[in-house]
């Protein structure tokens, strides 16, 4: 049973970066409130496939952690923050259309000094 | 000694925050009654004080109703008090000023009377506190403590620039402080047992000399701001001049006085050779005060701002007597430190009652008042005597000690000091009669001229004990030379002639 | 000798100012005025008692009242030492002090001050008592400055009038400016000899370096209280008083209080030559300076005002070389016939109801044979004219000036070679021209207010005053008459019961000897002859020139002298001198300062700059937190790149 080969990993960390770099730019750069959410979703999603590689493909063979599940169970925790996180912030979103009419997250700037 | 005998220091130290409380809890009514609570523990807090004078033994070398508690050991400070000579002076001066102020502000104060005797009441707990300490950080506590008050006092029932003079005082005041915090912190980290009490301080040897020096210094500038002295004053006239009358007698009266106790019982003993090294500028900035506020007295058209000016050349005699190191002139800088509060505050009394006749502090808009009002010329007249220091008055004795303790000083060849410095008497007759003159002398004028209402009942009341110090003090100060010649001698021996340097640093 | 009443000299008055003072207002006129009277007639009374015990036995009287304060190796007493000088002086205060207590009854009856001013007089005495009596310099200067409140209080008495009002308040601060020297003699002597007492000062041995300043100091104190130049710019000024105020302080009193210190000092100031000498110079030129100035004034009251600080100087020169007993002297009679000057003047000014100016007089003889015959002996007695008082005193002193050996070891520098022994006679000359001066204005101004006819306006009908105004004058006289007894020299009284009331064997062992030595003995004779010249000179001309043309003297001067008597008649400018270059720059100096280094520099710089700066700064960084969530979420994420950088790459 050999999976161990650490350059298969590189695939697919490679992908998980350059999905965390696009949410992140998406993040910064958007302007539309539900694409910011949307990008901290892939963002997020781009962190279980990172998980999900480091589970696949271990660093250290024959870890004393036991099985290689705590990627897995990492990849449940995010899943469901990620879910949480989205309801709060669309709902934070409505709340904040409903006075301002508007999703444009350059106009949201009264935490300013 | 029985407990109230132990505890009396304490008894009348928090017997003002008590009458605090109880007007705290009372309903919201007219402002009788809480004045009426102020006067009467204020008055109870004066009459207890006076076993501590009649109690108080002179030349034991300790402090007198000395109580410790223990209250942080681990942190290394107690509820530790004392008093010594100088410090009974300050504190019956306190306590008589203390029933004197809340009678002056009975009609003036109309709104927010409930706050305004709270923090009166606790004004003259947190004075009482700072002089009855003896463990720095509980020092430390009251001395900050007086600022609140003080601030609120001046903010909220001041005049039209009174928020700009109450922040000016606090932060001014409070810089000073925070660096004397440090400067206590550091003193208790290197004192050999870590250990914030004065005594243990005093006795545990001298930290050397070169850091000394920072201590001092921060110790220095924070009694400085207080006092205060030149160049660091100018929160003084604009405090003075928008407080009301009682804020005003209470600052002049007591509080400035914080700051040259200060030097005497914190910073010149605690830092001998520092000391010594900056007496001659200590000297020479209390001259420059003198000369400079007594010039300044005479540009100013406020009356309140020329009497702020004056308490600035009065505490120049004061730092001047501290700095020449004589007995003579240490006495009489301790002495003229109680008759300032007399005499000053009584000035800024009658200042007040003029002020709630006319309402203007102009001097261009007053003249021939002793026409219309001959009872508050006449007193005026004593009080203003008792400022120049005419013998008989209590300004003279204090003024003649510290000048000839300074002419004879061989520690900072005070003799040129001394001839400057009594220019000021020259100086304090010009601006103090030319001020005299202008409100009270010549035709009845603008403000006086449809007649003056002369003193009432309450104001007389209220100047009578005044006026009978002013005079007493003048005919027999030595008794109060007697109570603090004992602290004095300790101290110009301390200062002049340091006890060794701590052991652990010759050693290193 | 140690006694327990001596206090009660200045005590007595003391309480009938405080009673006046504090309940005169509301007490029957009748009764206060006993209370003022009575306090002094009492304060008199035992000063004479103990004047009388003063004999062969008893030099002195001495009481500690009690320790006024003490403190380090400073030690003050309020103590009380009786002599020969002081007791003497006691009993003139207090004397002619109840005679001008008496004479104000009538004076100040109508005015709504009366009890005011009755008050401030008991004060005065008590304090100028203290001055007298004091036995330390300390208790002296109490003493000093009392007076000099009495006199603030008494000066601005009308202080509705601003300008009386600024009369008072120049005498007091023109005084402090002198008392201000005192102080710091006071300094010096008690760091240099360890003591204010002056008993143990005049028995000390004092180096001439540390005499010297003291002495210089303290005669600083004198030239103040003493109306001396410098600052002799007060007393003119302070005729704005009442009269019997003018009287008493400003002639019979307090001002000779500089006097009596040097006096009292002899030992400390024979002990300075130097400072002697300038004693006397500054006696001298003052006395010529306002003799002058007195010849061309028309205010009677100014008249005598400068003829106060005129005879003052003289005093001065007596003291100065070293002939105390003859400045002493002149203290005495002077005060007799200064005293009855002023309360002369004051009668023609009741009488005239207000009138002061000597222009408006004239032919008064008639009106008031009282003040006048008091007025013409007085004037008489001033003028040096044998056989009143004032020839034996003024006489004395310039006969001791020109005969004194005190400056024969003097030279002008320290390394010359020139003595000064010329400088007594020096002194002489100068005195005798003031002498003449002296005679020749008082005669003006007895001659233009009393002969000739009445000039002044129609509706003023002058008149004599009441009797209790005139007693004390015709008292005030006859004492200016006697005096004569004590100015006699001993040689003309060897051997006779009247040897014993000259003061100058009197004051025997009083006073130091100044280091030259005795003055030389000489015959009185031609001093006393060259003195009556003088002053018969001096009524000459006033005589030739006011007797029968009145005003039309002054015209014929004037046409002279004109821009001369112009100068005089304006004090020689003095006031507006000091005004441009004293008093005027320092409150320029004031408020400059004020405006510069208060507001501008302290204030403007630091206290509100630092505050400034701090919020500029803070204005600047705001600028980060612009409310753009999204710019916050970038920087975050840079600076998490930043640290995972720093920690994962560099560690």
């Amino acid at each position: 049973m050999d999976f161990f080969h650490a350059h298969q990993a590189q695939h697919y960390l490679v992908l998980g970066a350059l999905l965390f770099a696009l949410g992140a730019a998406g993040v910064v750069l958007r302007r539309n409130a539900i694409i910011v959410l949307m990008s901290i979703e892939l963002m997020l999603n781009a962190v279980n496939l990172t998980f999900l590689a480091f589970a696949r493909f271990p660093l250290v063979a024959n870890s004393p952690m036991g099985s290689f599940l705590s990627g897995h169970a990492a990849v449940f925790f995010v899943i469901a923050t990620a879910a949480a996180e989205a309801a709060v912030g669309l709902a934070i979103i409505i709340a904040v259309f409903r006075s301002r009419t508007s999703v444009n997250v350059d106009e949201f700037d009264t935490l300013k000094l | 000694m029985s407990f109230v005998e132990s505890h009396l220091l304490t008894l009348v130290i928090f017997l003002p925050v008590l009458g605090a409380v109880l007007i705290a809890l009372l309903p919201r009514s007219e402002g009788g009654q809480q004045k009426g609570i102020a006067f009467l523990f204020s008055l109870l807090t004066f009459l207890i004080s006076i076993p501590l004078w009649t109690g108080f033994r002179a030349g034991s070398g300790r402090y007198a109703f000395e109580q410790r508690t223990e209250w942080a050991p681990a942190l290394g400070f107690s509820y530790h008090v004392g008093l010594d000579g100088v410090a009974l002076l300050l504190f019956l001066l306190t306590t008589f000023l203390g029933p004197l102020v809340v009678l002056s502000s009975w009609k003036y104060i109309q709104e927010r009377v409930s706050l305004y005797c709270i923090a009166l009441l606790l004004l003259e707990t947190a004075m009482l506190g700072t002089l009855g300490a003896l463990d720095l950080v509980l020092f430390y506590v009251f001395w900050e403590a007086m600022l609140i008050p003080m601030y609120l006092l001046i903010g909220i029932w001041g005049s039209e620039r009174r928020i700009y003079a109450a922040v000016k005082f606090f932060l001014f005041t409070f810089v000073g402080s925070v660096l004397m915090l440090l400067a206590i912190f550091w003193l208790w980290s290197n004192a050999g047992r870590k250990s914030f009490d004065y005594v243990d301080l005093l006795n545990a040897g001298l930290v050397d000399p070169s850091t000394q020096n920072w201590l001092f210094l921060a110790f220095a500038v924070a009694f400085a701001i207080k006092v205060p002295v030149w160049p660091l004053h100018t929160w003084l006239p604009d405090a003075h001049t928008e407080a009301p009358a009682a804020g005003s007698i209470i600052l002049a009266g007591v509080m400035l006085k914080m700051g040259t106790f200060g030097f005497v019982r914190y910073a010149m003993p605690l830092f001998p050779q520092a000391a010594l090294a900056w007496a001659p500028t200590i000297a020479v900035l209390g001259v420059i005060g003198i000369i400079y506020g007594s010039l300044m007295c005479m540009a100013q058209t406020d009356m309140k701002r020329l009497i702020a000016y004056s308490s600035v050349a009065h505490l120049g005699f004061v730092m001047l007597g501290l700095a020449a190191l004589t007995p003579e002139a240490v006495s009489g800088a301790v002495l003229q430190m109680v008759n300032h509060g007399i005499s000053t505050g009584a000035l800024f009394l009658m200042v007040g009652f003029l002020y709630e006749r006319t309402h203007t502090r102009d001097l261009s808009a007053y003249g021939g008042v002793a026409k219309v009002a001959p009872a508050i010329a006449a007193t005026f007249l004593v009080v203003t005597l008792s400022s120049i220091g005419l013998p008989g008055t209590n300004g003279f004795v204090g003024e003649f000690l510290v000048l000839i303790g300074t002419f004879a000083s061989r520690t900072i060849g005070g003799a040129p000091l001394a001839v400057a410095g009594a220019t000021g008497v020259i100086l304090g007759a010009v601006y103090m009669l030319w001020m005299y003159q202008r409100v009270f002398f010549g035709p009845p004028h603008k403000a006086a001229e449809h007649g003056i209402p002369d003193l009432t009942v309450r104001e007389w009341f209220t100047l009578a004990p005044i006026l009978l110090a002013i005079v007493a003090i003048g005919f027999a100060p030595q008794p109060l030379l007697s109570v603090v010649k004992e602290p004095v001698d300790a101290f110009v021996q301390r200062v002049s002639r340091p006890p060794p340097v701590r052991k652990a640093e010759v050693e290193r | 000798m140690e006694v327990s009443w001596l206090h009660l000299v200045p005590l007595l008055p003391l309480i009938g100012a405080a009673v006046c003072g504090l309940v005169g207002k509301w007490l029957p006129k009748g009764w206060l005025y006993a209370v003022a009277l009575a306090s002094v007639l009492l304060s008199f009374l035992v000063g004479l008692r103990a004047f009388l015990g003063l004999g062969e036995g008893v030099q002195l009287f001495h009481q500690l009242a009690f320790n006024w304060f003490s403190a380090g190796s400073l030690r003050v007493d309020m103590a009380f030492t009786f002599d020969r000088l002081s007791g003497a002086l006691t009993l003139v205060v207090t004397g002619v002090g109840f005679l001008i207590h008496v004479y104000s009854v009538g004076y100040m009856d109508e005015d709504p001050g009366y009890w005011r001013y009755f008050a401030y007089l008991n004060l005065f005495i008590a304090a100028m008592l203290t001055l007298i009596l004091g036995d330390n310099l300390v208790a002296m200067f109490v003493g000093w400055e009392g007076v000099g409140l009495c006199s603030y209080l008494l000066i601005g008495f009308w202080f509705t009038d601003e300008e009386k009002a600024s009369a008072g308040r120049k005498a007091f601060i023109v005084n402090r400016i002198g008392d201000f020297g005192f102080l710091i003699g006071i300094f010096v002597l008690f760091t240099q000899l360890g003591t204010v007492s002056i008993a143990q000062i005049n028995s000390a041995v004092i180096p001439l370096g540390v005499a010297s300043l003291a002495a210089l100091c303290l005669f600083i104190g004198a030239t103040g209280k003493s109306a001396q130049i410098p600052l002799y710019v007060w007393l003119p000024d302070a005729m704005a008083g009442p009269t019997p105020v003018s009287a008493l302080i400003h002639a019979a009193t307090m001002v000779t209080a500089g006097v009596y210190m040097v006096a009292r000092l002899s030992h400390l100031y024979v002990s300075a030559p130097g400072v002697m000498a300038v004693v006397a110079l500054v006696g001298t030129i003052t006395a010529i300076w306002s003799a002058l100035i007195a010849t061309s004034q028309n205010d009677i009251k100014k008249v005598l005002a400068y003829s106060t600080v005129s005879q003052l100087g003289f005093m001065f020169i007596g003291v100065g070389v070293g002939a105390f007993f003859a400045g002493t002297l002149h203290l005495i009679t002077h005060a007799f016939f200064k005293a009855c000057l002023f309360l002369g003047a004051g009668a023609v000014i009741h009488g005239l109801h207000g009138e002061q100016d000597l222009q408006r007089m004239g032919g008064l003889r008639k009106y008031m044979p009282s003040t006048r015959t008091t007025f013409l002996i007085a004037t008489i007695a001033i003028t040096g004219i044998f056989p009143l008082s004032g020839f034996f005193s003024k006489d004395e002193i310039l006969a001791q000036a020109l005969h004194t050996r005190a400056f024969s070891f003097l030279t002008l520098t320290p390394t010359g070679s020139m003595r000064l022994t010329w400088l007594g006679p020096v002194i002489y000359a100068v005195g005798s021209f003031a002498a003449f001066l002296t005679s020749f204005y008082m005669w003006r101004c007895y001659f233009l207010a009393f002969s000739g006819e009445y000039r002044g306006p129609e509706s003023v009908h002058p008149h004599e005053s009441p009797p209790v105004m005139t007693a004390p004058l015709w008292i005030l006289a006859g004492l200016s008459v006697l005096g004569l007894l004590l100015g006699l020299p001993p040689s003309w009284v060897h051997g006779t019961a009247l040897e014993h009331w000259t003061w100058e064997h009197f004051t025997e062992g009083v006073f130091a000897r100044p280091r030259g030595g005795a003055p030389g003995e000489f015959s009185p004779a031609v001093g006393f002859g060259i003195a009556l010249l003088v002053g018969w000179l001096g009524w000459a001309s006033s005589y030739t020139l006011y007797f029968k043309r009145g005003l039309l003297g002054d015209e014929m001067l004037s046409a002279r002298l004109g821009p001369v008597r112009r100068a005089l008649a304006n004090k020689l400018y003095v006031d507006e001198f000091y005004g441009r270059v004293f008093v005027r720059p320092l409150w320029a100096l004031a408020r400059g300062l004020w405006r510069v280094v208060d507001a501008t520099l302290i204030d403007g710089l630091f206290v509100n700059g630092i505050p400034a700066l701090i919020a500029w700064v803070s204005a600047m960084a705001r600028r980060f937190q612009n409310g753009d969530v999204q710019r916050y979420a970038a920087v975050t994420a840079l600076g998490v790149a930043a640290l995972l950088y720093v920690f994962l790459v560099r560690s």
